[in-house]
């Protein structure tokens, strides 16, 4: 579904990604993990069209989206939260995803009936309860959850999700981690970049891992998490898999 | 002893929104406690309070002997409480050791400037290293280590950290809390606020649970650490295998 | 307020408003048409300002406006209403060419060009007198038709409320929230942001020229400081801010205080030099002070508290657009 080839990216002197290739196919639940600063969320920019690659190319279903801005790269069925959160703060939480219904599809959709597409998003991410709060007083949790939904709103068929379990707690991440399984089961195809490995390790069945901009491994989670150079480089001592 | 901070019925909250309702608790001189809690329990509420940066509604805050009350911010960190924000916040546009020379800016930071700096650069060697560098440009785990630098450069009595694991790789999780270690030897005071459960309990000597704005338990850390409570809330099952900070 | 109530109410202020110019009374026709124009100016930078525009250069649009309805009046002898309709066509293009133009640029960068705009196209006028007379300026050569100057005013106004509030009901409207909120976010929405940053300001622009084109003809005199003047870039901004920004009702409430607000302080403290001017920019500054989200948060913060319990603002489809509210307890 989403293919990526040798690809590169260099700001100046400093080379952000250095010739990754990665192929994710329809329905994978896909990891990324790595170091701080070594590229995923780049990587993420770079697959929708937030930055241009300097080589490389990337295609979604058969098609090249690398060079495209990211308006259409979602139109074609590509959704993302962001690592820093970005809500419309001045908005409400409800109107936030509205905006995603509205928009993310290329077919147009009346308002009205975006309000009510906004509605499964935003059970899902448990925020129904909250969805008339301004969204730049939620807290930072809520505000992961908001992109969570956001991103759901455009209906997509591939889903990017960056640190989305940031500043969860255990529970918290178990309730999202069964919302992502609910919604992998329905169909969706899901890569996610994350920290915490407890959520890596039970929706993940693949993992990349990336450093210094380059793939260090590729493999099955568990092998991942095994792996002497992933170890030694991210986790910096081996978990404990009871 | 009595206590370097003593918090009672703290109330705060935002406009019309009440989140801490009554919050208890203490800290004493030398001691590492922590600050466990869901999100919007009200942790980072009862730092910005503890700084000064929003006014409580209700309740009192003890500060060796004193109450805090009407302290600005600026005049809690000459006395000596010093908190290293959630999200880091290092300044993007300045060099790690203009971070740090910001962060020894009071006078009773002043005057042991050199002393601190040795101190920090000893503590973090990276730092050193990088003494030159753009803030901005460094990864999570630096600029964790970076506020962390800073905070240490006014002089603390009272540390207040507020999430230093946020977005770290487990492996810089493990470098940040060993630092929190080894500044807890100084006999530096830290109230700690953390997600990562397991990680916190591994560096406090005690704990408090916070939910729904007031203190819901508390104990030692070993005692919170084999709690059902705890365990089920905040504690996941994954852990590095020394066991000695948890990678969640 | 029930429904119907609000409806009724807005029928009667619409018919009293479109009826006012048909009363004969010189002070009042002068008073209701300088509220006519603020209105359409301030409602237009609000336009700009809710996609994330601000707009540092509105007496740009203004002055095309004039010269193009001068033009039509004097060098065509068209008549009014057409001279308008070429305002209308002269700011939109203006817009539209400048949007395209600064398609890169955003936030403050924008806002100056904006600026750099109005002074050029002020300057320009200036250093081309044997088009548009250069400083000595243009006279209008037909008699002032002040009943038409009136009613089109009037009903330009009216217009404009009734477009605004439209539009908020509309999908326009969220992506201008989401582009002014985080351009970034938006676009990864699906929100193009091509067509809605052309859209609105070509809209804006239009409105203000429209309402620059009949102060020219009202004043029967224009040159390049009056028609670019940047009083009207000022005015733009106090009016929708101090009535409450990106709303339907603030621009309303604002150009109505601004104006009553100056005639008043000039009448009652006229008699020294400067003395109104500075007691009306005290009481502006005053006014951010105390009602920063202007007239209409003022309004919505006292009615909420008025409703014990319960932290639900009140919301009138009058006075905030068509959105759900913002609760305030988590």
């Amino acid at each position: 579904m989403l293919q990526i080839e040798n690809l590169q990216k260099t700001f100046g002197g400093l080379r952000a990604i250095a010739d990754v290739s990665a192929a994710i196919a329809q329905g994978e639940f896909v990891g990324i993990i790595g170091p701080n600063g070594a590229g995923k969320t780049t990587l993420l920019n770079l697959v929708t069209g937030y930055l241009q690659p300097t080589e490389g190319s990337i295609s979604f279903e058969g098609h090249r989206i690398h060079g495209f801005p990211p308006y259409k790269i979602c139109r074609l069925g590509v959704g993302r939260t962001f690592q820093v959160v970005r809500p419309f703060a001045e908005m409400t939480v409800e109107d936030n995803v509205v905006i995603g219904a509205l928009f993310g599809d290329g077919r147009r959709v009346s308002v009205s009936q975006a309000r009510g597409l906004a509605r499964e998003p935003l059970e899902l991410a448990g925020l129904w309860d909250k969805r008339r709060l301004l969204a730049g007083a939620l807290t930072i949790g809520d505000k992961k959850k908001l992109e969570l939904a956001r991103a759901l709103a455009v209906r997509p068929k591939l889903l990017l999700l960056d640190e989305v379990m940031g500043g969860l707690v255990h529970e918290d991440v178990q309730e999202l981690v069964t919302v992502l399984q609910r919604i992998h089961a329905a169909g969706l195809t899901v890569v996610m970049i994350e920290h915490v490995i407890e959520a890596i390790l039970e929706l993940t069945q693949r993992v990349i891992v990336l450093n210094f901009g380059k793939v260090l491994f590729e493999g099955t989670t568990r092998a991942a998490v095994e792996h002497p150079a992933v170890i030694e480089s991210y986790l910096g001592r081996p978990l404990d898999l009871n | 002893m009595s206590a370097l901070l003593s918090i009672a019925g703290l109330k705060a909250g935002y406009d019309d929104a009440a989140v801490l309702n009554g919050v208890s608790l203490d800290v004493d001189e030398s001691e590492v406690v922590c600050l466990l809690g869901a999100n919007g329990a009200g942790k980072t509420t009862t730092m910005a309070v503890l700084s000064g940066l929003i006014s409580s509604t209700g309740g009192t805050i003890t500060y060796d002997g004193r109450d805090l009350g009407q302290l600005r911010p600026h005049q809690r960190v000459e006395a000596g409480i010093v908190l290293a924000p959630e999200g880091r916040k290092v300044f993007p546009d300045l060099t790690v050791e203009e971070n740090l020379l910001l962060g020894s800016f009071t006078h009773r930071a002043r005057s042991m400037r050199a002393q601190k700096f040795s101190e920090v650069y000893g503590l973090f060697p990276i730092l050193a290293e990088r003494r030159g560098q753009y803030a901005g440009l460094m990864s999570g785990g630096e600029q964790q280590m970076l506020a962390l630098g800073r905070a240490l450069m006014a002089n603390p009595r009272l540390l207040l950290l507020d999430e230093p694991s946020l977005g770290l790789a487990p492996k810089i999780v493990l470098t940040v809390f060993d630092a929190i270690r080894r500044i807890a030897q100084s006999k530096i005071s830290i109230l700690l606020v953390e997600q990562n459960a397991y990680a916190a309990l591994s560096v406090a000597s005690r704990g408090y649970v916070l939910r729904g704005g007031v203190i819901t338990s508390h104990g030692s850390a070993n005692r919170l650490r084999n709690s059902a409570e705890v365990q089920q809330a905040f504690i996941g099952r994954v852990h590095h295998t020394d066991a000695n900070v948890a990678v969640r | 307020m029930p429904k119907v109530v609000v409806r009724v109410f807005l029928l009667i202020a619409s018919v009293a408003f479109l009826a006012l110019p048909f009363i004969n009374s010189p002070v009042l026709n002068d008073l209701t048409f300088r509220i006519c124009l603020l209105i359409m100016v301030a409602i237009s930078w609000n336009l700009m300002a809710n996609a994330g525009l601000i707009s540092l250069g509105h007496s740009a649009f203004w002055g095309v406006g004039c010269y193009a309805t001068m033009f039509a009046a004097n060098l065509f002898a068209l008549p009014l209403i057409i001279g308008l309709l070429f305002a209308l066509v002269a700011g939109a293009l203006i817009g539209l060419i400048f949007t395209l133009l600064t398609a890169r640029l955003r936030g403050f960068f924008f806002a100056i060009c904006t600026l750099g705009l109005s002074e050029g196209l002020r300057v320009t006028s200036l250093m081309l007198p044997d088009l548009t007379g250069g400083a000595v300026g243009m006279f209008l050569n037909q008699p002032i038709p002040r009943l038409e100057v009136f009613v089109l005013a009037a009903v330009g106004a009216f217009l404009c409320i009734v477009f605004s509030a439209f539009l908020t009901q509309t999908r326009f409207h969220f992506a201008c929230r989401g582009m002014r909120n985080h351009e970034g976010a938006a676009q990864m929405l699906g929100v193009d942001p091509r067509p809605y940053r052309l859209a609105v300001v070509g809209l804006s622009a239009a409105m203000t020229s429209y309402a620059g084109g009949l102060s020219a003809i009202y004043g029967a005199y224009i040159d390049p400081s009056i028609a670019f003047d940047l009083r009207v870039t000022v005015q733009s901004q106090i009016a929708p801010i101090i009535g409450g920004m990106y709303t339907v009702a603030g621009p309303i409430i604002g150009a109505f205080v601004i104006v009553v607000l100056a005639d008043q302080t000039r009448v009652l403290f006229g008699s020294s030099e400067g003395i109104s001017q500075l007691i009306f920019g005290i009481i502006l500054v005053l006014a951010i002070l105390f009602m920063p989200k202007g007239v209409v948060g003022l309004w919505e913060r006292w009615t909420s508290r008025r409703v014990a319990g319960s932290n639900t603002p009140i919301q009138h489809p009058l006075v905030h657009p068509k959105v759900t509210t913002a609760e305030r307890t988590p």
